[in-house]
């Protein structure tokens, strides 16, 4: 019952908490004498100008920066005089992009230094994907928005005790729009046929999934003992009804083709979880050499999944109009149980033995009915109702020795293991997806710090797959990283990260290998000017062999490749020529290039270039603040489809004032 | 390495030994304490500790809370400290560390020694020292960051920060192995506050006007990170830097999504150190993608998430693994090694992707082939 009312009210519980939390406030605040705070904040506002040439759903998903009056930054400081004295030491509120940005964020924080922190905090994002249809591109877009609301509170009753409440709000709105054809259930081939397969219905989904996560927990320290335990709810509920574009019927020709109008009159399907979790860990210091750790987690997954719809076919026009009402019911639900336990054991003063050890597993089980009914019918039709069941289990060990010969110099070395079994069933039947794999891969790492400019960082892995579970998966991979910072001087600094990977499975031609180097190199002579810039080439190259069930010859011994090359050019310089004045350069540019075919086929892709900069000059001007002028652009552009390419530039005027 | 608390337990049985007035033998104590400058024992001597450590620990050993101030004569208090190191003493003075680390606690948990240990032999020698020479060796007499190898410095720290459930797995964290301890992105004393224009903007964060907020407020709301994320991480992980600048990616340098949302930089049992299972990770903000559905994808119910998409950035749409989506779903549909795909291949020439037509393909309710 409480847990319905909370999920339906949610913000109620954390309004509560609040409430609670001003009403103890006295009871915190005794015996404390009246503190004072010092109050301080700063507010940025400006207007963005746009001007864009091009393709806007490019533009959206990339960057989406609009026109309009802004809030770029806010934020309002509250600190104790005199921290410990009262009943609230520090308290803050940010917020950054406000007004029409596409990643707004707001955050609140208050504090008593040792008994309590309450953090509260709000972010959302935008996300476009709307291109231009072609016969290779996914029949797929989306607008939507996902918010997210965030409450924290942490309270220290004891040294030794926390209490931790918590709660996440996950909203996500908007539509999501697919061109897709409309005849896999039950009685839907009978009734339109290879016709609907060949036509496909343009459908949208407005959005309106919501997810809430309760959760409470304790940290608690019992001697050399640390004890976590965290009891949490989470639910979601995902409403979707289909439609046509635009709240418009959904219709496959419209009225205009009365003899092959496909009418979908409603189509509603809805989702709902609830999934506990509880976990428990612990680490101990049992003995001065020896740590122990462990722990086990508890999560429970199920909900309904309901669908209701209905949809009028002409049938080509020779018979009466057809009504076909589909409903559908099915449960699912998902046990999980995590156990771990390790420990570290000094073994000698410079070598250490860490070992790990982790047993997962879920069973799942799922039913599903689904039936059609047709008034010229005698009795509805039903695809036979369907048990299906997981089983799956791994198991993770992972033993490494760190050696220390000296405080510049570390090297670790271990194994990591991993057993996993998975069992598919369908009505009670063994079914694909079934099967063992076993991986162990060494791992080798150092960290040498030999002068106090330079240090280098290395590791290497081999890890070898036997019975990959997918082929995704191959059955060989080869690692390595090498990174290197060294400092000239106090001025210049070099860093250089440097990586490879090579997987295959050599029976089935399956070969991908990756390269990657990233240097950048930054000059800071004095305090009045700062310069990097980096250069990162990243090469992907992969190959796969593909063969087909059906369709023209030749069935087999084609070749799926694909290759890719990022570069990416990225720089910034900051320059503070008067006192008052300050610029401010940065930038990227990426090219990609790269192809990916199959055998005889012309690659679906090309090169594409991004580049984006801004540049901004700023004054500060003794009693308004810092004005400033900037003037972002970006463009991106795509050999091989030039519909998407676009060209922008924003001119941003702000004023940041500090009070 | 032995913990901190157990050896403090231990100097304290060692100092009722000594004679409290003789700063030879005292500062012998705390170069035997700061580990390095101190004369290599002899394994007896190891064992002997271990012993005593087993069975104090055995014996229910104080835990750090409970420990009793042994020789308070040998602490000085902060103040003290802040007469020669006053640019850091007032930093920390901002700090929730400060306000804490107070008098309700033993004297060996207050302020700058609480970490630095017990400072009168090096404020003695230090006030003495007549030459450089002097002043290096008075330096040696208090525990310095900075002369200590990672992993005693973590040990230093995780002698209180252990009560967050985060650092539990920090003795094989990656960042150890990779000489990472916790002064190289946290600090109790930041000192560059202000505006500094020897950093430039990064780029996309300013092209999304980012604000650059004042380094010790952020210094202070955030666990006394050094810098701000993705920075700090970007200190270290450039590579990474580069990826999300792609055309595609997770709003990192936006300020939406932070490192630590998906990783835990202090260990974890999962691979890249997420602070959930890949699948888990994920969900807490794609949560409609994870399930459990009645017909689940298997490869993503198994492998994850990342078995089809990368998850930093990428110019291939919806961050799959590769440009060309039907490339990568062809991988493992072909017969005879996993599930057949009875299409022709003509069909997939002229209809493009499959998700053209699978569109439920991360799982669904009611389509065993994802389909509408």
């Amino acid at each position: 019952m409480r847990s319905l009312f909370f999920r339906k009210q949610p913000m109620a519980y954390c309004y509560s908490l609040l409430l609670l939390l001003a009403a103890a406030s006295p009871a915190l605040a005794q015996d404390a004498p009246a503190s004072t705070y010092r109050f301080s904040g700063a507010v940025g506002l400006g207007y963005r100008f746009l001007d864009l040439n091009g393709n806007q759903g490019k533009y959206n998903q990339v960057l989406n920066l609009q026109e309009g009056f802004r809030v770029f930054d806010t934020q309002l400081d509250f600190l104790a005089e005199e921290p410990g004295a009262g009943w609230l030491d520090r308290f803050t509120i940010t917020g950054q992009n406000l007004g029409g940005d596409p990643y707004p964020a707001i955050a609140a924080q208050f504090r008593k230094h040792g008994l309590y922190e309450l953090r509260l905090g709000y972010r959302a994002t935008q996300y476009f994907l709307d291109l231009p249809q072609t016969s290779l591109s996914p029949n797929r877009a989306w607008h939507d928005r996902r918010r997210f609301s965030d409450l924290e509170l942490r309270y220290t009753p004891a040294r030794d005790l926390r209490l931790r409440f918590f709660y996440n709000r996950t909203r996500r709105d908007g539509s999501d729009l697919a061109q897709s054809p409309f005849f896999y259930l039950p009685l839907g081939p009978e009734v339109w046929s290879a016709f609907g397969r060949a036509n496909r219905l343009p459908w949208e989904i407005p959005l309106r999934e919501e997810a809430d996560l309760f959760g409470l927990a304790m940290d608690y320290r019992l001697k050399n003992t640390n004890l976590h335990i965290a009891q949490s709810l989470r639910s979601y509920n995902n409403p979707a009804d289909l439609r046509g574009l635009s709240s418009a019927p959904l219709e496959l020709l419209g009225p205009l083709s009365p003899s092959q109008n496909l009418v979908v009159e409603h189509w509603t399907g809805t989702t709902t979880q609830e999934i506990p979790t509880t976990s428990i860990h612990f680490d101990s210091q049992v003995l001065s050499r020896l740590q122990l750790r462990g722990g086990y987690v508890y999560s429970s997954s199920s909900g309904p999944g309901d669908l209701d719809a209905t949809i009028v076919s002409p049938l080509g026009g020779t018979l009466a109009p057809v009504r076909l009402n589909i409903t559908g019911r099915g449960a699912s639900d998902l046990n999980s149980h995590t156990a771990e336990f390790g420990f570290s054991w000094n073994v000698l003063s410079r070598l250490d033995l860490i070992s790990d050890y982790r047993y997962q597993s879920f069973a799942q089980r799922s039913e599903r009915t689904l039936l059609a009914t047709r008034a010229d019918l005698p009795a509805p039709v039903s695809l036979s109702a369907e048990r299906l069941q997981w089983d799956y289990g791994l198991h993770t060990l992972e033993t490494q020795l760190a050696f220390v010969p000296s405080g510049e110099l570390r090297l670790q070395a271990g194994l990591r293991f991993f057993k996993q079994d998975a069992t598919r069933k369908v009505n009670g039947a063994v079914a694909g997806g079934t099967g063992r794999t076993w991986t162990y891969t060494p791992v080798v790492r150092v960290s040498w710090k030999p002068l106090a400019r330079l240090s280098v960082r290395g590791s290497f892995e081999h890890t070898t797959v036997v019975d990959p579970y997918t082929r995704l998966v191959p059955e060989n991979s080869l690692g390595s990283s090498i990174q290197v910072q060294y400092a000239f001087s106090d001025s210049w600094r070099l860093d250089n990260v440097w990586s490879f990977r090579n997987r295959e499975t050599e029976s089935l031609a399956y070969k991908i290998h990756s390269r990657r180097n990233s240097t950048t190199l930054s000059y800071r002579p004095e305090s009045l000017v700062g310069f990097y810039g980096g250069f990162t080439y990243d090469s992907f190259w992969s190959e796969n062999s593909v063969r087909y069930l059906t369709g023209a010859p030749p069935l087999s011994g084609l070749l799926s490749t694909d290759q890719t090359i990022d570069r990416t050019l990225f720089w910034g310089l900051k320059v503070n020529p008067a006192r008052s004045l300050l610029l401010d350069l940065s930038g990227q540019f990426i090219r990609a290039t790269g192809l990916g075919a199959f055998t005889g086929e012309p690659s679906d892709f090309g090169p594409l270039t991004w580049a984006a900069w801004d540049s901004q000059i700023a004054y500060d001007f003794p009693r308004l603040g810092r004005m400033a002028f900037g003037w972002q652009r970006s463009y991106y552009l795509e050999d091989l489809r030039r519909s998407t390419d676009y060209g922008a530039n924003t001119f941003t005027l702000r004023i940041d004032r500090r009070f | 390495m032995i913990p901190s608390n157990t050896r403090q337990s231990l100097m304290q049985t060692m100092r009722t030994a000594e004679n409290p007035a003789c700063g030879a033998q005292r500062a012998a104590a705390l170069r035997h304490r700061n580990g390095r400058t101190a004369p290599r024992k002899p394994i007896a001597g190891v064992r002997r500790i271990a012993l005593l450590a087993a069975i104090a620990a055995l014996a229910g050993a104080p835990s750090h809370a409970q420990q009793t101030a042994g020789a308070a004569a040998d602490y000085v208090g902060s103040e003290s400290c802040g007469i020669c190191h006053a640019e850091y003493f007032e930093q920390f003075k901002k700090t929730y560390m400060y306000t804490v680390l107070a008098e309700k606690y033993p004297v060996e948990q207050q302020g700058c020694e609480a970490c630095h240990g017990p400072g009168r032999a090096h404020v003695e020698a230090a006030s003495e020292a007549a030459d450089e020479a002097a002043r290096q060796q008075a330096a040696t007499l208090i525990y310095s960051f900075a002369r200590h190898s990672s992993a005693e410095n973590a040990a230093k720290c995780l002698a209180c920060h252990r009560k967050n459930e985060n650092e539990r797995h920090f003795t094989r964290s990656t960042h150890l192995a990779a000489g990472v301890f916790c002064a190289d992105c946290h600090t109790a004393h930041l000192t560059a506050t202000a505006e500094n224009p020897r950093n430039p903007s990064a780029p996309l964060r300013a092209l999304f006007s980012v604000p650059n907020r004042d380094p010790e407020r952020q210094w202070l709301d955030n666990r006394l990170l050094k810098m701000e994320q993705p920075q700090l991480c970007y200190t270290c992980h450039k590579d990474l830097e580069a990826q999300f600048q792609l055309p595609v990616r997770h709003r990192v340098n936006e300020g939406l999504v932070k490192c630590t949302d998906c990783h835990n930089p202090h260990g974890a049992l999962s691979d890249h150190e997420l602070r959930a299972g890949n699948h888990d990770t994920c969900m807490q903000c794609h949560v409609e993608k994870g399930g459990p559905f009645l017909y689940e994808h298997a490869a993503a119910r198994i492998e994850g998430c990342t078995a089809c998409h990368t998850p930093h950035g990428s110019v291939n749409l919806n961050l799959m693994k590769r440009r060309q989506q039907r490339q990568l779903c062809l991988e493992c549909h072909v017969p005879p090694e996993a599930a057949g795909v009875p299409h022709p291949r003509l069909g997939f020439q002229a209809s493009g992707e499959c998700t053209r037509c699978h569109v439920d393909i991360h799982g669904s309710n009611y389509q065993e082939e994802f389909l509408r």
